[in-house]
């Protein structure tokens, strides 16, 4: 195989970068929520995208399903259905702006100080990624969950297990009065039930 | 590739219990809706066969050391096999009552118990924390099972809210603890180096995840109201199943996982028992509720094996261990009798002239107070009298005194229930009928504790066992 240049995942990394911040910014300001929940759509899609980029295909295949097969789904139905108040909700830019600097500035702390500690020379483990680079690390992942991991899997397993459980057992009633269709009842109903045949005199009696 | 069924064999108890759970689902789903009877029946001859699996399982490691069966976990799956029982038995009467019974309660109570199984075998980090996961949303649903009850609600919330501060505490030293060794297994996160700030910090919030578990002083504010607020045959699962749990995580996380900090964890815990028994010896007292008044007592028996932990080493465990199998026998035996007596949120006032109603289980709620109090030669005497001893032999003579004093103080409130029971004229006249499993179940219970108090060597025995040869 003919060997990429390498600006090549360098160029595609910034590309996409753009667009993923690009994205972002539309997601707060988009006008229409329904805009804004695509632009979403589109955030994961690029994040998986650079996900593959580094080589992370099982992380990217899960955002892509989990995020945008489900949730945004889930999350659009939402806004469709919902009358959301756009004005109202402006109203609070301004008033949590405040607020919004002070978790950015934050944030872009907590980023500086990693790139300092770079900076400063401590030695970072990195990690060891030559087996998982071979086979690809579905490959890898796979293998860890079903050999060594078998046990903690099967117990998640039983904790969804639970969770559904648990779910209906709180939520699942049948509540009296409640008009539902009793399919059972509709299809034994007999003539009898329904249409009484009264008999009448043709003319009325004086 | 061929599966040897025997190479499974430390995992049956857990292969049983999985089975049985969807089994259950499925037969509750079938012909469960109207008889509810019928899956307490064949969830309890399922238990029988776990119980029989806890003691066949072999003794070994698997998945890497994730998984260990050991003499301690198998004495501790085989407590809450029973304990499931004894509550599977008392608790219908009281949840048909509350308008609950349905067999969702069986198949929660065995996801609990499934969840203890997995914390007492648990070798790592990820199993410990699934198995406490596992057992902490059966018990969220199940405080919630009584839909149309505020006051269960209002438990159910409190219990989630706190236990999932607890979780996240646990869970964000157990992330320390993970990131400073580097490995998931108990074993290997023992070796860390008690003096960095790291391992300090994870330490703290660990025990924080444990106190919060137990329920000891100063995060016990959730044990009163939600013993209270669900029906009684909830309660009484919610007071002994996960205790066996609380002291495997004790055992594994603190005494196993982190020994390396003991010196500084162990000045925590002997604020927080001290704490624990002062506060609920005293709050106790004053407490007019059936059920809250075995919370505050509750807190205060968790102090008491909290010294035998404090003492430390494989007397001091195995001093706990007793103790805390004990407890949750007294509690189940508790609970029992005042399910039989009333309907829920029980008031003290109800145990009132018992004696008059019927004899026999006033006698065994007598033979479960005695043993509660301390008074030879019942089982919660040989307890409390080998925490003690192994206080004192520890040179934690203080704290030995402070026990006992606690100990009388809280007799207080156990010989008031006496008196109520034999001295006072019942409120009302209609003597008592307890179904005959129930009967049988409290006879059985209130023998075992004298029992276990003239002939405790077998019992001693397998707890010392637990903490190996030392």
């Amino acid at each position: 195989m003919q060997q990429l240049p390498e600006i090549f995942p360098l160029i595609l990394f910034y590309g996409w970068s753009g667009i993923l911040i690009a994205a972002a910014v539309g997601v707060i300001t988009a006008r229409n929520p329904v805009h804004s929940v695509l632009l979403l759509v589109l955030c994961f899609v690029i994040s998986a995208a650079i996900w593959l980029l580094l080589r992370a295909e099982f992380l990217a295949v899960a955002l892509v399903l989990v995020y945008v097969g489900a949730v945004m789904v889930l999350l659009l139905f939402v806004v469709m259905m919902l009358d959301i108040n756009v004005e109202r909700m402006r109203e609070g830019l301004t008033r949590y702006a405040p607020l919004g600097v002070v978790v950015g500035l934050l944030l872009a702390a907590q980023l500086s100080s990693v790139w300092w500690l770079r900076q400063s020379g401590l030695e970072i483990a990195a990690p060891e990624d030559s087996l998982v680079f071979e086979q690809g690390n579905t490959q890898a992942l796979g293998t860890l969950l079903y050999t060594e991991h078998l046990y903690a899997f099967e117990i998640a397993g039983y904790i969804l297990l639970l969770a559904i459980v648990g779910a209906i057992t709180l939520t699942l009633r049948r509540r009296r009065g409640l008009r539902v269709q009793k399919v059972s009842e509709q299809v034994a109903v007999r003539p009898a039930n329904r249409v009484r045949l009264v008999r009448m005199p043709a003319e009325k009696d004086e | 590739m061929v599966i040897d069924l025997a190479d499974w064999a430390p995992l049956y108890p857990e292969l049983a219990l999985a089975l049985l759970i969807p089994v259950l689902m499925l037969l509750d789903l079938a012909v469960g809706r109207k008889r509810p009877l019928v899956t307490q029946a064949v969830c309890l001859a399922g238990l029988a066969v776990v119980g029989w699996t806890c003691i066949v399982a072999a003794d070994g490691g698997m998945f890497g050391g994730a998984f260990v069966m050991d003499s301690l976990a198998r004495l501790l799956k085989f407590a809450g096999v029973l304990l499931s029982g004894l509550a599977f038995v008392y608790a219908p009467r009281d949840l048909r009552e509350a308008g609950a019974l349905r067999g969702e309660y069986f198949v929660l109570g065995l996801f609990a118990l499934l969840g203890v199984f997995v914390t007492a075998s648990a070798g790592s980090l990820l199993t410990l924390y699934l198995g406490l996961e596992l057992l902490a949303l059966a018990l969220y649903t199940l405080v919630a099972l009584q839909r149309h009850s505020a006051l269960a609600a209002e438990a159910a919330m409190k219990y989630f809210v706190l236990g999932a501060i607890g979780s996240g505490a646990m869970l964000y030293g157990m992330s320390l603890l993970y990131g400073l060794s580097g490995s998931l297994l108990l074993s290997e996160t023992a070796a860390l180096a008690p003096e960095s700030v790291g391992a300090y910090v994870a330490a703290a919030l660990v025990l924080t995840g444990v106190a919060f578990k137990l329920g000891a002083v100063p995060f016990h504010q959730w044990v009163a109201d939600v013993y209270e607020g669900p029906p009684l045959g909830v309660a009484v699962l919610l007071a002994t199943v996960p205790k066996l749990a609380s002291f495997a995580l004790i055992v594994r996380l603190l005494v196993d996982g982190i020994s390396a900090s003991q010196e500084q964890w162990n000045l925590l815990l002997i604020v927080m028992a001290v704490a624990s028994l002062s506060l609920g010896t005293i709050v106790a007292m004053a407490q007019t509720q059936a059920a809250r008044l075995l919370a505050w007592a509750a807190i205060a028996h968790v102090g008491f094996l909290l010294l035998g932990v404090v003492a430390g080493g494989g007397e001091g465990l195995s001093a706990a261990l007793f103790y805390t199998l004990i407890y949750v026998l007294m509690a189940a035996g508790a609970f029992g009798v005042v399910i039989a007596l009333e309907k829920q949120a029980a008031p003290l006032d109800s145990l009132r002239g018992l004696y008059r109603r019927h004899p026999g289980m006033a006698f065994i709620m007598l033979l479960i107070m005695l043993s509660m109090i301390g008074i030879p030669p019942l089982a919660g005497f040989l307890a409390k009298w080998q925490v003690l001893m192994v206080l004192v032999d520890q040179g934690l003579t203080a704290l030995a005194v402070v026990a006992v004093v606690f100990a009388v103080v809280g007799a207080y409130y156990y010989l008031r229930i006496i008196r109520l029971m034999f001295m006072e004229a019942p409120r009302e006249q209609e003597p008592l009928k307890p179904g005959w499993g129930t009967s049988v179940m409290l006879g059985a219970n209130g023998l075992a504790l004298v029992v276990i108090g003239v002939w405790p060597n077998p019992l001693l025995e397998l707890c010392r066992a637990a903490f190996g040869p030392g």
